[in-house]
């Protein structure tokens, strides 16, 4: 909870936030601080953006079913790399915080351009995944698991860009945002993990059994 | 006040409309009469609340209208009155509900004595095609499909051989028979529609989708295409005849067979001149806007159209000759016939089949 | 102490002091009432435009080939454009941005969003998404015209308009929507968690806030949806993946896909397409509560239940999607489940109805514009939602899919009952936003052409489609099964949808004109309860409500009641006028040792 101390006082806010008394007392209590809200809303958009992932993910389970499916069994070394990098940058994001909840600011500074520099490096680290995989012979469109391969991975990279335009802009205001962004990137970071899962985990066998138990009838 | 008398002639008009509506369910022509019922009886508890809740509201409108001095109630709820409405309302709605899931069990489950047929929908005409004497239907392919196989059946396979394909797009099926319809798309969604028969299905490429019905009246009855499938989709015109058992003997016996006399993997059945450009116009969709009849249709007849001076958007007048032709099926923009719109889509042909086409438009008269 | 002290503080930069140029006032604005402006503007000229499109689709139903610049490739342009703009560009756009942008901070007693910046940039990529799909009417070979649906394979393939550019650009154009309608999104959601004044609690808000606020959860969870599919059918389309491109032959070319599903596809947009008619309707819920109590000077009936009954219903919005799919070629099991989802989700929505009519009883009733307008959504909504009663029982829905019955149902429930709460809305808060009221003869014949002209137009087609007409045909030439009279009746639907259509003209002079010359209508002409009546000035000034955010001490609908305003207690009137009388007594009252306060909460 210390995290959230953190961020209803953090450096730029001057007073404590007042409380919610009048007459009513606690019974007529409103709403938490508006400094919540960035939090609130951050809160919101992870959870749109898992909804997007998880319709790709259930379109992928219903494509596998069809019988054209290939699963892909090659993995580029350069995903062990963006899985590497993406670590680091989760670090980076969670030392910049602990930096601004200890007032280091030029600290902070430093760590949250390490992290970006990293973020870029890892999307860097795709298209590189993405130039061995075309290499490899697992064109976008030769099979529906080489497209989906593609268009999953490509949209997980465009979040973290996303996330470093957001990223920069904390850079300049400092604080809490700071924290906000570590936040994201640990996001990042779990969506990457099930993302891999999916793409190589979730066999055409796997989405038969786990539909029949679940008794949706596969065709 | 207005709006009150409005809301009650909204309710007056809608009785009288109903009762005088020249526009009603087309008289069934299959099994399917419980679909009916569970429409009436969803038309009536659905009425019945209309008609209800609009006096209710007119009454209210003149019984609470602003006046000097008077006052809305203060009460803000009823919960008794709530719970009780949505008691009511579950009730209904399983009214409406229980009969028409009953029949859908139905509907779903065709009876295993069923005669089959296929109905092949494309890009704008249907096929249709009869399990032959062995019972079975050929095995087909996407990439067996060409001008003179719109079915895609697999040459290789026995069974195929003998299936009866369908000459023309007019289907017919014998009278108080079981049937199961399966439905197959060459191209993009289409939906086999008769209003009479009531159930119907798309028609999905990639998949096989089916119904089942039996037909209990005679008559001729119009085929529609109902999902939207691109420019040609109100063209998409077919018809199936229910007659009885000896008529329909008799219809099946004249229909070629897959196999029959001919090219290997052509369509089989008597030989006739100009019947492999009639196939191919048949296959790629043309008759669609093009009648060989005379009758007027999107595009120009081809009935006589051989030989005779076309006049042109623009006020030039052509004779109508094989390079003429050539050029109008290949690259249709750029002459247009004077009083016909400009939207005849590109649809490249081999010069085998442009020289079958031809000849058959010469047969045309 | 008040979010005020925070103001400076909590906010962007640039947001601190009101705007002084005309540049940042009017139009890089991020002030959420400008903003809610710019976006009812924008959406207003593009349902015009579709509104033009369908009088267009209509001359062709109504006189078939008397026109002649309309041809088949046209009129399906015509028509999936029109649904397009409709439902999405304008009906989504105007809700939520629109109204949900100007009311919500307003209504909960807030100074603005809490991401004014991203409100702003909300505003300008849905102008850019409807830019690009008004490019879409100019690229080569048109817009598409594969039904506002957009199924596969037809959409990409060639026989459907479009195929060139039209469905790339629709695509794009779409996608940049959803991403501004997440960010607004973002806004909505954060601020009525967040941004709520001291004493406003969430079962204080009124039912316009809820029903926005509720619709909003559902957009940024559907609209992923359609995202999804979109993406997957330009990567169809661009790259000749396979999602949803089976093996085929089109035109008598064997293509290269192979094993992909139309069926995802429908699921998919489904899976968006439901929530979506929920995300314009729980909206219109919300208005229609607040117009009839305001105007009806009556409590809401049973306000715990309506908030209830929002809720119920969007959450049950997401388990009925294939209910658009029942003759789809699915699984027919399928077609048990979702029928009865449906058919499940009637109960919340006609409990909503009776509450409104059960506000009427015993009301106080003006027949004011928006008075009018509410009651004629109450009819228009009835009808359309009964419908929807066939459409849901699957066997019920087999021979009428895709024929003029679902036109006709469609139309009532999304083209004429949301369109007639939002111009009930907006004749009701015009006095509001302007400072001046409409023109009441305008009004009164807006209305009344609007309302009778929509039952001429939609009432018969339902039985047309009990004929079994089928929807999206360009004629109906030489068909046995369709009398001579079917064909008439269209050339009568068409006649009255061109004089519904030129009768909107009434309202845009209506709302131009009254800006301008209309009466000065005072801070509150309605005497209504609500919070967004009582900003110090009207229009409310940038930061709302002066130096000194409001307290709220009851619900919004005290009317019938004795207090300072006459019959109504205002919102934020002070506690001696007692608290909410309608409010059950609390069930855990506080205790008397704990603190008062939460402790993280200094009090000043």
């Amino acid at each position: 909870m210390s995290a959230n101390a953190t961020l209803r006082s953090n450096g730029n806010f001057p007073g404590q936030p007042g409380g919610e008394g009048g007459p009513q007392g606690a019974r007529d209590s409103g709403p938490a601080w508006p400094q919540g809200a960035r939090r609130v809303g951050l809160w919101v958009f992870m959870v749109v953006v898992t909804t997007l992932f998880g319709l790709f993910g259930v379109a992928y389970m219903m494509r596998a079913a069809y019988e054209d499916w290939r699963p892909i069994t090659y993995v580029p070394w350069q995903l062990y790399c963006s899985t590497g990098l993406l670590v680091l940058c989760s670090l980076a994001w969670e030392l910049a915080r602990r930096h601004v909840a200890a007032g280091r600011r030029e600290a902070a500074r430093s760590t949250s351009i390490g992290a970006l520099v990293l973020s870029a490096m890892f999307v860097l680290s795709q298209l590189y995944a993405w130039q061995a995989m075309t290499a490899a012979d697992y064109g976008v469109a030769a099979n529906p698991a080489n497209s989906f391969f593609y268009l999953i991975t490509g949209l997980h990279a465009v979040h973290v860009l996303g996330g470093m335009v957001a990223g920069a802009f904390a850079l300049r205001r400092a604080g809490e945002a700071i924290g906000l962004c570590a936040q994201y990137w640990h996001f990042l970071f779990v969506l990457w993990l099930a993302v891999f899962a999916l793409l190589y985990m979730v066999t055409p066998e796997f989405v038969r059994a786990f539909c029949t138990t679940i008794g949706i009838p596969v065709r | 006040m207005a709006l009150a008398i409005s809301l009650i002639l909204i309710v007056l008009g809608a009785i009288i409309f109903h009762w005088l509506s020249p526009w009603w369910l087309t008289p069934i022509a299959s099994n399917w009469q419980a679909m009916d019922d569970a429409l009436m009886i969803t038309l009536v508890i659905c009425a019945a609340l209309f008609i209800i809740i609009h006096l209710f509201v007119a009454y209210a409108l003149l019984k609470f209208r602003h006046r000097e001095g008077h006052r809305a109630a203060a009460e803000s709820h009823n919960r008794k009155l709530e719970w009780w409405l949505i008691g009511a309302t579950s009730l209904g709605i399983i009214a409406m509900l229980a009969p028409g899931l009953h029949v859908y069990a139905k509907l779903i489950d065709p009876p295993a004595n069923a005669a089959v047929f296929e109905v092949m929908g494309k890009q704008w005409d249907w096929h249709y095609r009869l399990p032959g004497k062995d019972g079975k239907l050929g095995a087909t392919d996407v990439r067996f499909i060409n001008a003179t196989n719109p079915f895609g059946i697999n040459p290789g396979d026995p069974t195929g051989q003998d299936d009866v394909l369908v000459d023309g797009n007019e289907m017919h099926i014998p009278l108080n028979q079981p049937v199961k319809v399966l439905l197959r798309a060459q191209d993009v969604l289409h939906d086999y529609y008769v209003p009479q028969f009531r159930t119907r299905m798309n028609m999905v490429p990639g998949l096989v989708t089916h119904f089942w019905l039996t037909p209990t009246q005679a008559g001729r009855f119009e085929v529609l295409c109902a999902q939207l499938c691109g420019v040609g989709h109100s063209n998409m015109r077919s018809a199936v005849v229910v007659e009885e058992q000896a008529a329909y003997d008799a219809w099946l016996a004249k229909q070629p067979t897959f196999s029959g006399r001919g090219a290997e993997g052509g369509i089989g059945g008597p030989a006739e001149p100009g019947k492999q450009g009639r196939l191919i116009a048949s296959s790629k969709g043309c008759i669609a806007c093009h009648s060989v009849d005379g009758a007027p249709s999107v595009g120009p007849t081809w009935k006589g159209l051989f030989g005779k001076q076309e006049a042109l958007e623009g006020g030039a007048t052509i004779a109508v000759d094989e390079a003429y032709l050539k050029q109008a099926i290949n690259d249709p923009k750029a002459t247009v016939v004077k009083g016909y719109p400009n939207i005849m889509p590109p649809n490249p042909l081999t010069d085998e089949e442009l020289a079958a086409m031809i000849d058959y438009i010469k047969t045309v008269r | 102490m008040s979010y005020g002290e925070q103001h400076g503080h909590g906010h962007d930069e640039g947001h601190d002091h009101a705007p002084t140029s005309f540049w940042t006032k009017y139009v890089w604005s991020q002030d959420h009432k400008v903003i809610a402006i710019q976006y009812t503007l924008t959406a207003l000229f593009i349902g015009v435009v579709g509104l033009i499109l369908s009088d267009l689709m209509r001359l062709q139903l109504g006189f078939p080939g008397k026109f002649q610049f309309i041809d088949p490739n046209s009129y399906y342009q015509f028509i999936t454009m029109h649904g397009m703009i409709m439902v999405v560009y304008l009906l989504t756009a105007l809700f939520l941005g629109g109204f949900g942008n100007y009311l919500i901070p307003l209504m909960v007693g807030a100074r603005d969003m809490v991401f004014p910046f991203l409100n702003m940039l909300s505003y300008w990529f849905y102008l850019l998404a409807v830019v690009v799909l008004c490019v879409s009417f100019f690229v080569p070979g048109g817009p598409t015209g594969a039904g506002w649906t957009l199924y596969p394979p037809q959409a990409i393939l060639p026989g459907t308009p479009g195929v060139e550019w039209g469905i790339i650009v629709m695509l794009v154009s779409l996608a940049i929507f959803i991403v501004a309608a997440t960010m607004g999104g973002l806004n909505y959601v954060t601020t009525v968690l967040q941004a709520r004044t001291r004493g406003m609690t969430l079962m204080r808000m009124p039912l316009s806030v809820w029903g926005i606020f509720v619709a909003t959860i559902l957009a940024l969870l559907a609209f992923p949806a359609l995202f999804v599919s979109a993406v997957m059918m330009l990567f169809d389309k661009t790259l000749h993946t396979s999602f949803f491109m089976p093996a085929l032959v089109s035109m008598g070319q064997q293509l290269d896909y192979k094993g992909g599903s139309p069926l995802l596809f429908q699921h998919l947009f489904w899976f968006f397409g439901h929530p979506e008619v929920y995300i314009v309707a729980l909206p219109a819920f919300g208005v229609i509560s607040d117009l009839i109590s305001v105007h009806a000077r009556k409590c809401i009936f049973g306000y715990r239940m309506m908030v209830w009954a929002i809720v119920i219903i969007g959450g049950l919005s997401f388990v009925v999607w294939a209910h658009h799919m029942y003759v789809s070629g699915m699984h027919p099991w399928f077609g048990f489940f979702f029928a009865t989802t449906t058919l499940i989700i009637a109960v919340p929505t006609a409990l909503k109805v009776y509450n409104w009519t059960l506000t009427l009883w015993r009301g106080d009733i003006h027949l004011t514009v928006p008075m009018l307008f509410a009651l004629g959504f109450i009819s228009t909504f009835l009808i359309g939602g009964l419908t929807g009663l066939f459409l849901g029982n699957v066997s019920v829905d087999i021979p009428l899919s895709n024929t003029y019955f679902v036109v006709a149902h469609f139309h009532m429930v999304m083209g004429v009952s949301p369109v007639l709460a939002v111009f009930g809305g907006l004749y009701h808060w015009y006095p509001k936003v302007t400072g001046r009221m409409y023109s009441e003869t305008l009004g009164q014949a807006h209305f009344w052409i609007t309302f009778i002209g929509a039952y001429a137009i939609f009432f018969p087609m339902h039985y047309l489609g009990i004929l079994g007409m089928p929807r999206r045909y360009y004629a109906y030439e030489n068909y046995a099964f369709i009398p001579e009279s079917a064909h008439t009746l269209n050339a009568f639907i068409s006649v009255v949808a061109l004089i519904v259509g030129v009768a909107q003209l009434l309202f845009l002079w209506n709302l131009a004109w009254s800006a301008r010359k209309g009466t000065v209508a005072g801070g509150n002409p309605w005497r209504a309860a609500s919070l967004e009546w009582f900003t110090p000035h009207t229009p409310p000034e940038h930061g709302n409500w002066g130096p000194e955010l409001p307290s709220v001490h009851r619900g919004a609908y005290e009317y019938g009641v004795d207090g300072p305003g006459g019959d109504y207690i205002p919102q934020n009137a002070g506690p001696e006028y007692g608290p909410d009388p309608h409010a059950p007594p609390p069930s855990h009252p506080p205790s008397r040792s704990a603190p008062q306060h939460d402790p993280a909460e200094v009090p000043k």
